[in-house]
C-alpha cells in the first residue's frame, strides 16, 4: 500500500486554505469528469483520485488526521501489519476485464483511504448521489484475430461473474463497439438492467491490409512473367487462387478479385474484394550471358 | 419476456432520487421527450442513461440546462469526428 499525496493530486501545498481546496477540486473535476471524457480510462482514474483527495481535504477532521498520519508515515508499516493480522479482506472489489461504464462508482476508494478512514464512502461533502435506477452500463474489450471473423462466431465470454453467450457477426470492424441490451448491472428498485458495450480489437494476423470489407496485398512477379504473361498462384483468405498475368504487365498494376475480401458486416452472403498490386522483381547478379543478352535487347529499343 | 419500454416519470423520480423538477426542465429545454398515455407522463427507457449523465453533470459540476444542451451537441460532434478520424487512420495505413 502506498502513501497518497492528496495535496499533490489537487496541485496544492499543505498550507492551502479551504477556499483553495474547493477551487482546485472544482477546476480539476471539470477537466476530468468521466462524462466529458468518454472512453478515457485515465480521466476516470484521475477523477476518482480527485474525489478522494477532496473527500479527505475538504473535511477538517479527515484533513487533520491525514496531516498527522502523513507526517508519521514511517509508522505506517506497523500500522499495516496490525491491520493485516486482523484479517482484512477489503481487496475483493477489484474487477478484471470489465470496468464501470458511464455510471461512475464513487465508493471505490483506494486501499490507503480505506485503511485510514474505513470504507464509509461519501460522508457528505455537499455532493448528492443518484440512487441509480437503471443498472450500471459495463464495458468490455474482446480481442480477436482477423481470421476469426470470417464467419459468425459463437463465443462465451465472462463479464464480472456472469457468463454471456453471444454471436459475433462476421466482418466486425476493428475498434467497433456493439451494445448488448440488458447485460449490464442490475437495476435498482425494479429499474431496467444496464447495457453491456463490447469493443472489438481485431488483430490482423494475415499479410493483407484491411479497409472495411476490402483487403489489399502486394504480389511479387518475375520480370519475365510481367513481360511475357503467365500464370501465378496466390494465397487468399479462402485458399489458393490462380491468376493470369497479362503480357506486358506494368509494375504497380492493381487487379481486383471480386468477392475475395472479408464478409460484409451483417450482410449475409456478401463479401468485399481483394486488391492485388503487382511488384515486378528485377533479376539480380546477372551472369555474363544474361548481360550480353540484355545489352542486345537494349539495342533493339 | 416483453420489455417495458416506457417508465412512468413519477415512478422514475421516486426510485432514482432525481426530482421531477429536473426531469421537467430537461423536457422544457428539449433534452428529452415525454410519452403521454392517459394523462400520465412516461420517459423512454433508452433515455435513462442520458438523463443520469445529465444529472451527474448538473450535480457534480453545476452545469445549467443550456450548458447540458451545448455539451451534448459537442459530444455528438466529437463522437462523429472520432469515427471519421478512425476511418481516415485506417485508410492511411494502406499506404504505409
Amino acid at each position: 500500500m502506498e502513501f497518497i499525496d492528496y495535496y499533490k493530486i489537487l496541485g496544492l501545498t499543505k498550507s492551502a486554505s479551504e477556499a483553495d481546496i474547493k477551487k482546485a477540486y472544482r477546476k480539476l473535476a471539470r477537466k476530468h469528469h468521466p462524462d466529458l471524457n468518454p472512453n478515457d480510462k485515465s480521466a476516470e482514474q484521475k477523477f476518482k483520485q480527485i474525489n478522494e483527495a477532496n473527500e479527505v481535504l475538504s473535511d477538517p477532521e479527515k484533513r487533520k488526521k491525514y496531516d498527522q498520519y502523513g507526517k508519521d508515515w514511517q509508522h505506517a508499516d506497523s500500522y499495516e501489519k496490525a491491520r493485516q493480522q486482523q484479517g482484512s479482506q477489503g481487496y475483493s472489489n477489484q474487477r478484471t476485464y470489465t470496468s464501470g461504464g458511464q455510471g461512475f462508482d464513487e465508493s471505490q476508494f483506494s486501499d490507503f483511504f480505506e485503511s485510514m478512514f474505513g470504507g464509509g464512502g461519501f460522508s457528505g461533502g455537499g455532493r448528492r448521489r443518484t440512487a441509480q435506477f437503471k443498472g450500471q452500463d459495463l464495458n468490455a474489450t474482446l480481442r480477436l484475430n482477423l481470421t476469426d471473423i470470417l464467419q459468425d462466431q459463437k463465443q462465451t465470454i465472462s463479464v464480472g461473474d456472469k457468463k454471456i453467450r453471444l454471436t459475433i457477426p462476421a466482418g466486425v470492424e476493428d475498434r467497433q463497439t456493439i451494445k448488448i441490451r440488458g447485460y449490464g448491472g442490475e437495476g435498482m428498485n425494479g429499474g431496467p438492467k444496464g447495457d453491456l458495450y463490447i469493443t472489438f480489437e481485431i488483430f490482423n494476423n494475415t499479410r493483407f491490409k484491411r479497409l472495411e470489407s476490402d483487403i489489399y496485398a502486394t504480389e511479387n512477379i518475375a520480370l519475365y512473367t510481367a513481360l511475357l504473361g503467365g500464370e501465378i498462384t496466390i494465397e487468399t483468405l479462402s485458399g489458393k487462387v490462380k491468376l493470369n498475368v497479362k503480357p506486358e504487365t506494368q509494375n504497380d498494376t492493381k487487379v481486383k478479385l471480386t468477392g475475395k475480401g472479408l464478409p460484409k458486416y451483417k450482410k449475409d452472403g456478401q463479401f468485399g474484394d481483394l486488391y492485388i498490386t503487382y511488384k515486378v522483381e528485377l533479376p539480380k547478379n546477372l551472369s555474363a550471358k544474361e548481360k550480353e543478352l540484355f545489352t542486345e535487347l537494349s539495342k533493339l529499343r | 419476456m416483453a420489455r417495458e419500454k416506457y417508465i412512468l416519470v413519477e415512478q422514475y423520480c421516486k426510485h432514482s432520487n432525481i426530482e421531477d423538477t429536473f426531469i421537467n426542465r430537461l423536457y422544457e429545454y428539449g433534452l428529452i421527450v415525454f410519452e403521454e398515455k392517459q394523462n400520465d407522463l412516461y420517459i423512454d427507457e433508452n433515455d435513462i442513461s442520458e438523463i443520469e449523465r445529465m444529472f451527474r453533470l448538473h450535480n457534480d459540476l453545476g452545469i445549467n440546462f443550456e450548458g447540458l444542451d451545448v455539451i451534448r451537441r459537442m459530444l455528438n460532434r466529437m463522437d462523429k469526428m472520432e469515427k471519421e478520424m478512425d476511418l481516415l487512420q485506417k485508410k492511411l495505413r494502406l499506404y504505409e
